[in-house]
């Protein structure tokens, strides 16, 4: 039996009734002082004075038994309680004086209302914090208020925005954020429901009443996942006030929990589902899908005249985005000769996509080809190469893309451009490469393979 | 302003025409001079103002763009959008709320609705319905996006089409292929940049439909021809040969830039680069736009009749033009006007017999371009101007089974640079008359085909009469949808 807890949540209910006294007894006061004949309103300030009492003297009875409950911060706690017994000792002394002088004098009456009314008030916001938390008041007041209160105007998803995504920090700057915004009017430092306090990152992991908040990587374990995940119109599901974490958060303290619970952890898109990269792009504006390698390229600018020399030698030169000095160089003559090749030196660095197609490029040739560290992009079509040339392309190690359609490439060649690590899309429409070949292949890699002749 | 903002309104008042004759004075001139003095007849940049020097702003998904523009609008009904349910609906009278406040070019009064005259089956493995008026077409949904759900506000061919092309109803405005390279520059100095094809005979919108509007004119669409020479009045006369033309186009340039000198006219640069180009094209066009040296199953593929204006014809040199640098290629194919005012002018057998004209060549199209590798650097569109309604026309009485204009909903497609393969983007309702999900605009499908080469719809702008313009002008959003990361 949990009488007391019983008995205690009428304390909410009781409450306005002394209140209402008191409010009654200063009303029938003031109006009293402006009338000749004060008898009636002496008579009635008395009994609604008794009333006070009685009231008063039942609502802290249960305001006691609901104290047992614990979860309460105990400093003001300990001010609620004291506040309200005062208001029923102080409604006492009032009584007597009624007694004994009949009618207050202006100053009496004046100094009396004025007590009870500072003490119901105080006694009244104290018992607001207890249930609804310290800010709970002005949480909502236009910032003008928030100011002159001192209250701190913050603002978590701004801060969300001005990082980079990489550095975003799921506890601190999502999770975090997110309890103090739907948990901690609850679980703060001065109030604990549950025993459970969401303001500090260890107590995370600390047993509160139900069981522990979070187990690190044991989602069904973690009391408070479970929680936030019941069914709206569980017992047990929380916040039980406010808006319920939307299917993102949820989401996000899921995969937090199965990555470690770590403080400092960050989003990773090799352990992220495809909804959560989708969810994290609608709702966070942070796009966390593997950037393509050319993408995270960083070079310097080359130098126009060197630009110049590939143009007047029969290249094209184009730009491939204003924020970066990438190029796309692709030569445009019949006949490619080792001077041509070797321009190709001044600008390596920047050089990630190259066409080289139908040049009379040979084997020998393709072997004087620069080391080019960013080449993500290489077409070579129409040319009379062989598998012995293929080797040198494996310098390119960030090569994604080769297209050799219409060379002398056979099986042996496929089986060396396989052992390019980089490699996603191989064009051999047109080459000595079989389909049974391309079938075997592409049981063990990841890598397209066009024969063509189809789709 | 940040300094991006800075640089590109510096960017545009440089642009202006004031501006560039004030200060652009000996620059451009010079230029030119220099590389005639010097032997070599061509600069390689062109006169004419560019965006942002040529680069794109942003890492390109596609290098090119092949738009196959199917003008008269086909019904999407009989294609692509399956719908059982009008198919039930079939004969009966449309309902008043279809009609309340809604303007057709030719319905009056009550219309029936009009069930799909095609049959649907699903292929690929992105189980994609497709009718039996596109058998070819249908092995390869797998490499397509389509939009179910794009929507326009003309019902008219002309206004829509100039709305689809240049983003606005009204002539005037720069086209699409216009607007790609005045942002990026040709990528081969020997062809145009933006090359236009017509198959059989005239588009209604007529030739503004590739005009450069403000835009310089270097940045028009050149019109080439399948049949006959491949660019009209491009050969020389009897008895001029290739050096005695080198001669004339010096001595005339010479006189152009005398001319700028004293005018300081910008559209005399354009003039003397389109002198230019037109020599180089003397040489490096007939090449390009012969198809005889394409080999037997090739041409098999595409289905082409060589001496001919075909769709397939066209189909090929676009493959052949892309090969070569060209960035911008237009396709236009007329005949999709499908109102059944008579027999064969119906979505019945008329449609199905002007699709069996172009399935195998765009289907040939995308495959050749794939087993090139080109596919990929590639973006292919094809749409109409706008849709057919669900309703019967029966602007001839009955017997004909004709569709109207219909901009509410309407299907289109992507495939190639950039664009995720086998997906189908928006639904329209049970009878395919609005879209519910998914609805994009043509604005819309104008800022992604920028986006895919790498421009930003939103900057790339051209100060004319006291304003910034932009293709899409103050709308439009990049369909991410469709695209691949």
């Amino acid at each position: 039996m949990e009488l007391d807890l019983f008995l205690g949540r009428f304390h909410p209910l009781l409450v306005h009734l002394p209140i209402g006294f008191i409010v009654l007894t200063v009303v029938i006061e003031i109006i009293g002082l402006f009338k000749k004949d004060r008898k009636i309103y002496d008579r009635i300030v008395q009994y609604s004075l008794i009333a006070v009492m009685v009231s008063g003297l039942i609502t802290i009875a249960t305001g006691l038994f609901l104290s047992q409950g614990g979860d309460y911060d105990a400093d003001t706690l300990w001010q609620h309680k004291w506040l309200g017994i005062g208001v029923v000792i102080f409604s006492a002394l009032a009584y007597v004086l009624k007694i004994k002088v009949r009618t207050y004098n202006n100053r009496q009456s004046i100094f009396i209302s004025s007590i009870l009314i500072i003490l119901v008030g105080l006694t009244g916001h104290q018992g607001g914090v207890l249930t609804h938390g310290q800010d709970y008041l002005l949480a909502y007041a236009p910032d003008v208020i928030k100011n002159l209160a001192g209250i701190e105007l913050a603002n978590s998803e701004k801060g969300i925005q001005q990082k980079n995504q990489d550095s975003v920090l799921i506890y601190q700057d999502i999770i975090q954020p997110m309890f103090e915004q739907k948990c901690t009017s609850c679980h703060n430092n001065e109030k604990q429901k549950g025993n459970l306090n969401l303001m500090v990152y260890k107590n995370l992991f600390a047993e509160a009443e139900s069981g522990y908040p979070i187990v690190q990587s044991v989602l069904v374990e973690s009391e408070l996942f479970k929680r936030v995940s019941l069914p709206l119109n569980n017992k047990k599901f929380m916040p039980t006030k406010g808006k319920p974490l939307s299917y993102s958060e949820i989401k996000i303290l899921e995969y937090w929990i199965n990555m470690g619970a770590d403080s400092l952890a960050v989003f990773d898109h090799k352990n992220m589902t495809p909804e959560l990269l989708q969810l994290m792009i609608r709702d966070y504006n942070l796009d966390y899908n593997p950037k393509p390698y050319i993408s995270t390229i960083i070079v310097n600018e080359v130098e126009q005249q060197k630009v110049d020399i590939l143009i007047e030698n029969g290249f094209t030169v184009n730009r491939l985005g204003e924020d970066n000095f990438l190029l796309d160089v692709s030569y445009d003559g019949d006949l490619l000769s080792l001077e041509q090749i070797n321009f190709l030196k001044q600008i390596a660095d920047n050089i990630t996509f190259l066409n080289l197609s139908d040049c009379g490029l040979s084997d020998q040739l393709l072997a004087e080809l620069p080391e080019l560290r960013n080449l993500t992009k290489i077409d070579l079509h129409s040319n009379p190469i062989s598998d012995n040339a293929l080797q040198h392309l494996q310098k390119y190690r960030h090569l994604e893309v080769v297209n050799l359609y219409d060379t002398q490439v056979s099986n042996l060649g496929l089986k060396i451009l396989l052992d390019l690590d980089s490699l996603k899309r191989l064009y051999l429409w047109k080459t000595k490469v079989t389909q049974q070949m391309v079938d075997e292949s592409s049981n063990n890699s990841n890598v397209l393979i066009d024969l063509g002749g189809a789709i | 302003m940040d300094i991006f903002n800075e640089a590109h309104y510096r960017e545009s008042e440089y642009n202006t025409r004031r501006h560039f004759l004030k200060n652009c004075i000996s620059g451009m001139g010079a230029l030119t001079l220099g590389s005639m003095l010097g032997g070599d007849l061509f600069a390689n940049n062109l006169p004419a103002p560019m965006a942002g020097n040529g680069s794109p702003h942003f890492l390109p998904k596609a290098k090119h763009v092949i738009y196959l523009h199917m003008a008269g609008a086909p019904s999407q009904l009989e294609l692509f959008d399956h719908k059982p349910v009008l198919n039930k609906l079939n004969g009966q009278d449309c309902p008043p709320s279809l009609l309340e406040g809604k303007r057709f070019a030719f319905i009056r009064g009550t219309p029936k609705m009009l069930g799909s005259q095609a049959t649907f089956k699903q292929y690929g493995e992105s189980r994609t319905w497709i009718s039996n008026y596109l058998p070819k077409f249908a092995s390869v949904v797998d490499e397509i996006s389509f939009l179910k759900a794009v929507s326009t506000e003309e019902f008219n061919h002309a206004p829509a089409q100039f709305l689809m092309q240049t983003g606005s109803p009204r002539q005037g405005r720069p086209s699409l292929g216009s607007w790609a390279t005045y942002g990026l520059g040709s990528s081969n100095e020997n062809l145009p940049g933006f090359i236009v094809l017509l198959s059989e005979g005239v588009v209604t919108g007529g030739k503004r439909l590739w005009g450069s509007g403000f835009l310089p004119t270097v940045y028009q669409g050149v019109q080439c021809q399948s049949k006959g020479p491949a660019v009209r009045n491009l050969q020389n006369p009897k008895g001029v040969d290739a050096k005695l033309r080198k001669q004339t186009v010096n001595a005339i340039n010479k006189i152009n830039e005398q001319e700028y000198q004293e005018s300081r006219d910008p559209e005399i640069l354009t003039r003397m680069s389109q002198y230019e180009l037109a020599f180089k094209m003397q040489t490096s066009v007939p090449g390009v736009m012969s198809i005889d040296d394409e080999p037997d199953y090739i041409k098999n593929l595409y289905g082409v009749t060589p001496g001919e204006g075909s769709f397939a014809n066209n189909c090929l040199l676009a493959r052949r033009l892309v090969e070569n640098g060209v960035r911008f290629v237009q396709l236009y194919d007329e005949g999709w006007d499908t109102h059944g005012v008579g027999p064969g002018s119906g979505v019945d057998v008329g449609l199905k017999d002007k699709c069996s004209r172009i399935d195998q060549s765009m289907t040939a199209l995308l495959m050749d371009l794939k087993q090139r590798g080109l596919l990929e650097e590639t973006l292919i569109v094809w749409g109409g101007e706008f849709g057919r309604t669900p309703m019967m026309e029966a602007r001839s009485g009955q017997g004909f089974f004709g569709r109207d204009h219909h901009g509410e909903a309407f299907t289109m497609w992507m495939a190639g640079g950039g664009i995720k393969k086998g997906f189908s983007f928006g639904e329209t309702d049970e009878i395919g008359y609005s879209g519910i999900r998914g609805k994009v605009h043509v604005h819309d499908i104008q800022a992604t085909i920028l986006n895919q080469l790498g421009l930003d719809h939103e900057r790339l702008t051209y100060h004319f009469q006291g304003r910034d313009f932009r293709l899409t002008d103050v709308s439009g959003n990049v369909i991410k949808d469709i695209l691949t990361q």
